[in-house]
């Protein structure tokens, strides 16, 4: 069990908890203006891994393995897999004469944003601050009680998420299986079998 | 007393039946629609006789079902109510029993079609339409049944529909039946209005009708009579009933005995009592006798063999009513079952005829056929007969009640009847005479291969010929009978009938006379068509008063003509009219002119927000987000 | 605990910037994955402000939905290049047909 309050000076915690939240801005930033898609998978990996050390803050280290587990093992990899498999960054391009992003939109989407920021800054203020204080501090992240809880609480939508998970990858399967050229493919290619019958019984007359 | 399982056993089996046939009849073995569509008749007929039994032993003869609330609009309420009474009973008898024997005989004649899963799909629908028109307990329920039988016609009578004028002949009939339908439901929203009640119990208590103005009830009784004219082929709406003959010969026998056109009789009588004090009466009689007349007339010389007996159907209904109109319901109901039985006889036997011709059906082109469809040609006989009034058949009884009552209530009237009932017998006699006796006109290679239908066909052909010689004998006349007379009109006992009272020896003489006329009939058709057919030609081919009736007649009186004219042709200058302004205003001006801008600017204004990019919908999607999130902001603000 | 809100508000502002402004649908994946980032701090950050295990719970569920979303997305991606061989957002145009 890892307790991170009490054992590193608040100051400190706090300090991480800004450095943190400021490399995870400054990586979503960087998937938003990357011009190639690599460096954007890049800054994802940057924003999960910061938000992994952000959850460790909020005492729920759980989260933050499954983060690095899952996002930075799993989904950044699977996002780079698709950036070599599809040449992304090489011949095929966003092309290059129209720019990577769309600014005749832009002052639409920055507008959206402000207003987003604004209301939610407002919202966060008149946020009421939390009666009791936190999760006690002898079990800020008890793995018993995630599990527990994920468990009786939650069974239900564990299971639907364990359906779901196999339904996507059958349908990722499917949807990103060439339809049709393997099928062709096959029957061209010479059957192998008479020539090295054939071969073996040249060898076999050759040998004596 | 309630038996909802009685009426379910009735009701239910020809439309499941038809449900069944038509939807997975394609799939069944050749023969197995047409014999599934007689076994739910024949279920249907078994719980109607069970039900006319079982009537005998109820208080009030009257059983009821009641299946809930249909639809209630206050203050009325209309409920799946269906009730059978001795009329209804009776009627379900005729109905389920000559619609069982011409499900049968279909089989045979259907059997070269390459398909006849629809054809018995649409009979079952029929019959069960009928069936729900008569067992109904309200009248928008038998309204059901009314449009129920109207578009059964419809789809039998343009059965062949790829043939155009077969279909020409459905869509007349529908069209026609819509006029008068379209008078019914008036009807029922006067009543409505007027009385607030159109349950047929309560409508059989005359008390109900004192209250209201006799205009009004005069109102609704016409209205209520022309959706039967509309539905029982009378003046001014029976044109559709000859045309009617383009379908399947069973289902002419179909419409004409046993389900439709009967519809507006039994409506007559089963509203008996608001009609009596609608007193509109008179004109349902004269309206009956005149178009018996005519009908008469135009049967007299009509060449195609269907189309006689069409015309003679419309002339007996013309009977039916003329009975209704005189207050005598029980006889006019009397008739419908005894016409019943013959009509579909001829009918059915007039397609064994067609049968065995390959489809030939102009009575010119037969004759001398006794001999070579001995039973087709004895039943057809008979049928005729009992058309015709032969003393001692079936229609000779029905009809002399009928000529009773006209001569009690109106003499005219009944100088008129009697008239006609001679028309009927020459008509009669002339077809027989022309169809299966003296010598042959068929050429020989033709007269070589025509073979008697199979027993399937020929099968009711006989059970029928034994109804229609003797069905008459349920309701005999008091004179011969005395304490057994009347056993229908007592049974039937209908609301507001009016008693009719004649001396023993009135009723004699009406006897007498029926009979004299019957034969006055048959020896003018003797005399003219076959001793002197040769000099009647000759004086009809020659100008004068003789061949220009002649000429009259086989027009029709130019009632088709006057309608494509007059009508039709009016409603198309209207409908050119219409569509010239149509153009003008409406198309040039508005559609293409002012609106048509509008819209073309707006379409161009909004198109550009399609786009057909998902970012741009991305977008729309973010800044709404956003705005919505703003509104909450400004909205928490005090100002 | 307002500044960790703060954060995940910038994150998702950000995350939402990139998925509407740029066209490749790569780079737009990785934006989405941003924004769900964002949204599974903020629920770690309640569940901490209200000492509730279900906030993480949820984090967790939410952390596997996001991979499997990844899986077929980039599924996706890889039949849409494969179709119009680029993955330009702006080629996605069937909508106005």
């Amino acid at each position: 069990m890892i307790v991170l309050e009490g054992s590193i000076p608040a100051a400190l915690t706090s300090l991480l908890s800004v450095v943190a939240g400021l490399g995870a801005i400054a990586g979503a930033l960087v998937v938003v203006t990357a011009p190639r898609a690599f460096r954007a998978v890049m800054g994802l990996l940057i924003t999960v891994v910061c938000l992994s050390i952000e959850y460790v803050l909020l005492a729920a280290p759980v989260i933050a393995f499954i983060q690095i587990l899952v996002y930075a093992g799993a989904v950044v990899v699977l996002f780079l897999f698709v950036v070599m498999l599809l040449d992304l960054d090489g011949s095929r391009a966003e092309s290059s004469s129209r720019g990577p992003v769309r600014w005749e939109w832009a002052i639409g989407g920055t507008a959206a944003f402000f207003m987003i920021g604004v209301c939610g800054i407002y919202y966060l203020a008149k946020l009421p601050a939390p009666a009791a204080p936190a999760v006690s501090e002898a079990t800020p992240d008890g793995v018993q009680a995630i599990g527990v809880t994920l468990l009786r609480d939650y069974l239900v939508s564990f299971e639907a998420v364990a359906v779901f998970l196999l339904a996507a990858a059958v349908a990722a399967i499917y949807v990103a299986h060439a339809h049709g050229r393997g099928e062709k493919a096959d029957p061209a290619e010479p059957d192998p079998a008479p020539e090295a019958g054939a071969a073996g019984a040249a060898a076999g007359k050759e040998a004596p | 007393m309630d038996n909802p399982i009685l009426f379910l056993t009735i009701l239910l089996p020809p439309f499941l039946g038809a449900l069944v046939i038509g939807l997975t009849g394609r799939y069944l073995p050749r023969k197995l629609p047409g014999i599934l569509g007689c076994a739910t008749v024949l279920v249907s007929l078994a719980a109607s006789i069970r039900g006319f039994v079982d009537l005998h032993h109820v208080e009030g003869a009257l059983l009821e079902a009641d299946f809930g609330v249909w639809f209630a609009v206050a203050p009325l309420t209309v409920r799946f109510h269906f009730l059978l009474d001795p009329l209804a009973s009776f009627m379900t008898l005729v109905v389920s029993g000559v619609g069982f024997l011409i499900h049968v005989y279909s089989i045979g004649y259907m059997r070269h079609e390459a398909r006849d899963e629809r054809f018995f799909s649409f009979m079952n629908l029929f019959t069960g339409t009928m069936l729900t028109l008569v067992l109904a307990g309200n009248l928008p329920l038998m309204f059901i049944g009314w449009e129920g039988v109207g578009l059964c016609s419809y789809l039998l009578i343009g059965y062949w529909f790829t043939d155009g004028a077969k279909a020409a002949a459905g869509i007349k009939a529908f069209l026609v039946n819509r006029i008068g339908d379209l008078g019914f439901l008036i009807g029922i929203f006067l009543l409505v209005h007027a009385i607030g009640t159109v349950d047929f119990q309560a409508l059989a208590q005359p008390a109900l009708f004192e209250s209201v103005g006799a205009g009004l009830l005069c109102g609704i009784g016409l209205c209520l009579f022309l959706g039967a004219t509309g539905k029982s082929a009378q003046i001014p709406l029976y044109m559709w009933l000859p045309d009617a003959m383009a379908g399947p010969t069973p289902v002419s026998a179909l419409i004409h005995a046993a389900t439709m056109v009967t519809a507006g009789v039994y409506m007559v009588g089963r509203l008996g009592v608001l009609f009596a004090a609608s007193g509109v009466l008179p004109i349902v009689a004269v309206v009956g006798a005149a178009t018996a007349f005519f009908a008469a007339t135009m049967a007299l010389t009509e060449r195609d063999l269907k189309k006689v007996l069409a015309y003679s159907t419309v002339s007996q209904l013309g009977f039916m009513f003329l009975a209704m109109g005189c207050g005598a319901y029980s006889a006019g109901i009397f008739h419908v079952y005894t016409h019943a039985f013959f009509k579909a006889l001829l009918f059915l036997a007039a397609g064994s005829v067609i049968h065995a011709l390959h489809g030939e059906q102009d009575i010119r082109r037969m004759g001398g056929l006794l001999r070579k469809l001995p039973v087709t040609g004895t039943t057809f006989l008979i049928g005729g007969l009992a058309l015709a009034g032969l003393p001692l058949l079936s229609g000779y009884l029905s009809k002399d009640e009928i000529l009773l009552a006209a001569r009690t209530s109106f003499v005219p009237l009944w100088l008129l009847a009697e008239l006609t009932a001679l028309l009927t017998a020459a008509y009669v006699g002339r077809l027989v005479w022309l169809v299966f006796f003296g010598k042959t006109r068929i050429e020989a290679a033709a007269w070589a291969g025509v073979r008697e239908s199979p027993p399937v066909m020929t099968g009711p052909l006989v059970v029928l010929a034994a109804g229609a010689a003797l069905a008459g004998y349920v309701n005999l006349p008091h004179v011969v009978a005395h304490e057994g007379a009347a056993l229908l009109k007592r049974f039937l006992a209908i609301a507001g009938e009016q008693a009719i009272t004649a001396s023993a020896a009135a009723e004699v003489a009406g006897l007498v006379v029926s009979g004299l006329v019957c034969f006055g009939g048959l020896a003018l058709a003797y005399g003219f068509v076959v001793r002197r057919r040769a000099q009647l030609h000759a004086r009809l081919a020659r100008p004068g008063a003789l061949g220009r009736l002649h000429a009259l007649l086989l027009a029709k009186y130019f009632v088709d003509g006057f309608c494509m004219r007059y009508l039709a042709g009016g409603a198309r200058k209207l409908a050119g009219v219409v569509h010239f302004l149509d153009e003008l205003f409406v198309d040039a001006f508005l559609v293409r002119g002012v609106f048509g801008l509008l819209v073309r600017i707006l379409g161009e204004a909004t198109r550009l927000l399609q786009a057909g990019r998902v970012q741009a919908y991305g977008m729309a999607l973010v800044l709404g987000g956003a705005a919505m999130l703003l509104y909450l902001l400004l909205s928490e603000i005090p100002w | 605990m307002s500044g960790y809100l703060a954060l995940s508000l910038a994150l998702f502002s950000i995350g939402a910037l990139g998925v509407v402004l740029r066209r490749n649908l790569l780079v737009m994946l990785i934006s989405i994955e941003v924004m769900l980032n964002a949204a599974i701090l903020a629920l770690v950050v309640f569940s901490r402000m209200y000492g509730s295990v279900d906030g993480r719970v949820m984090g967790i569920l939410a952390i596997a939905v996001a991979a499997g979303e990844v899986a077929v997305g980039l599924a996706l991606v890889i039949a849409f290049v494969r179709l119009r061989g680029r993955p330009d957002a702006t080629a996605m145009d069937l909508l106005k047909w």
